[in-house]
């Protein structure tokens, strides 16, 4: 057993590594810094070495990485699940007509809409939109009902294009005062 | 032109299931009912429409990120520097197969002693596995790989590499000329993790350690014992070379050494033979040229 270490972290490095990407800019979108992201990621990937041999093997690692992203995350910040509203279900009930969204946003200006999106939401939308996880696998990462996926996930995308909707109205703002100066 | 029919309530509940059916997660009745809906409404047309490209934009903006390489390199060092000591004895499964047999037979007293880093901290244990290493070897390619193995392998280095003031002052006044020749020669991925003069079987050293992001190499030079010298060995270095360099592989690292008139010099790494040979050959001619300059 002993004389397959070597082995056994380079199959970690194979498998695992991989999603670095994926979980660094999770990360840096949950914490707002790089380097709490760059703390954080590490972490994870040390927790999960020192786990190695409880993953099982042909189940998905991206998942798994994701569940202990979101469990160090959450050590990180204590407070960081405590500031979930209620208004979700409520807005759903109505019908959602969408203010225009502009059809080119600069990635700066999503990642700001992103970023005042409160935690819990952005969290979900992370997982299903950018990273394309099931609702199950967010679900199962989270350690929340399915349902809870489903209503944060449209509130978090709701929240969203009203963000950006507003980013648009500002162009059209910006638009007009400059026809103004124009005339 | 076809005539919207707006029926808010069927567009109230199918616009409550939009969110799903853009992530794909609608039964397949569900699934059917809203493209139904959605061939016949433009207006919930055009919502799926703008919450499609929210999605991407979205994916695009936060896929502009991605981690800074050090952050990888930094992950990859602290979990092979949490291996166990003896992880550089590469074996293959068969050679593992026989190991773990043996393993078997020495009990458990034996593998506990591996686990406290036996190889780290017990001279003797060290010398044992040096010399199982080199035992192939010409006696003198071992001068270089024995110094290698004592002090760069079995050594816990400082997290920081020594400033260059530092490095000058272990290695004196006579070799303090090396550490600008090592940072000029050897390739960009290396940095000097350690510079020192030290000894080992009763020989004395300049030795530089460095290391890249996945491989670990020594430079190590000794004064010429009495009859020392390479030129019996057929050279691994093309003709039109000036100064030959000897290559030879033992167990997972590999030797490439030359000559000045009155030292011996090593490059030893886990490198494969082919790199680790470009490397010395690279640095060979400017540093004979300045071992022999010191020679007088």
């Amino acid at each position: 057993m002993l004389f397959f270490r070597k082995a056994r972290s380079e199959e970690f490095e194979a498998i695992a590594l991989p999603h670095l990407n994926d979980l660094f800019r999770t990360a840096r979108r949950l914490l707002g810094e790089q380097a709490a992201a760059e703390d954080v990621v590490q972490e994870v990937y040390l927790q999960a070495w020192k786990s190695w041999h409880r993953f099982e093997r042909g189940t998905n690692c991206r998942a798994w990485l994701f569940t202990i992203l979101f469990n160090t995350v959450h050590h990180y910040r204590r407070k960081w699940a405590g500031s979930v509203t209620n208004q979700a279900d409520e807005d759903l009930e109505k019908v959602q007509y969408t203010p225009p969204v502009p059809e080119t946003v600069m990635d700066e200006e999503v990642l700001a809409a992103l970023d005042r999106i409160p935690p819990d939401f952005r969290a979900v939308v992370l997982l299903a939109d950018v990273e394309e996880f099931s609702y199950k696998e967010v679900a199962g990462i989270l350690k929340i009902p399915i349902g809870t996926v489903m209503s944060r996930l449209s509130r978090a995308r709701k929240l969203l294009r009203d963000e950006l909707a507003a980013v648009a109205q500002s162009y059209g703002i910006k638009r007009a005062s400059q026809g103004a100066q124009e005339v | 032109m076809n005539t919207i029919n707006f029926n808010e309530a069927v567009c109230k509940r199918i616009r409550t299931q939009l969110d799903h059916y853009l992530s794909n997660e609608l039964s397949v009745e569900t699934n059917h009912e809203v493209m139904k809906h959605l061939e016949a409404c433009a207006a919930c047309s055009q919502e799926l429409e703008t919450r499609m490209r929210v999605k991407n934009l979205l994916r695009r903006a936060v896929q502009s990120d991605s981690a800074p390489p050090a952050l990888r390199q930094r992950i990859e060092g602290r979990i092979r520097a949490s291996e166990p000591s003896f992880s550089f004895l590469s074996f293959s499964p068969r050679w593992a197969l026989a190991a773990a047999a043996v393993a078997v037979i020495l009990g458990g007293v034996m593998a506990v002693r591996w686990r406290t880093n036996r190889l780290y901290d017990d001279a003797g244990a060290q010398a044992a596995y040096i010399r199982a290493v080199g035992a192939r070897l010409p006696r003198i390619q071992t001068v270089g790989l024995a110094d290698h193995l004592h002090c760069a392998v079995f050594r816990r280095f400082p997290q920081e590499y020594p400033a260059e003031a530092v490095a000058a002052q272990q290695l004196g006044p006579q070799f303090v000329q090396l550490v600008s020749m090592v940072k000029e020669r050897m390739p960009g991925e290396y940095r000097v993790v350690m510079a020192h003069r030290c000894s080992y079987a009763g020989r004395h050293y300049v030795h530089f350690v460095l290391r890249s992001d996945s491989n670990l190499l020594s430079l190590v030079i000794t004064e010429k014992q009495p009859g020392e010298s390479f030129s019996r060995m057929e050279a691994s270095s093309g003709a039109e070379v000036s100064v030959p360099v000897y290559e030879v592989a033992a167990k997972r690292f590999e030797v490439a050494s030359f000559e000045s008139q009155g030292y011996l010099a090593f490059i030893v790494s886990d490198l494969d033979g082919k790199n680790n040979l470009q490397i010395a050959e690279n640095l060979a001619p400017l540093l004979a040229g300045f071992l022999n300059s010191i020679n007088g």
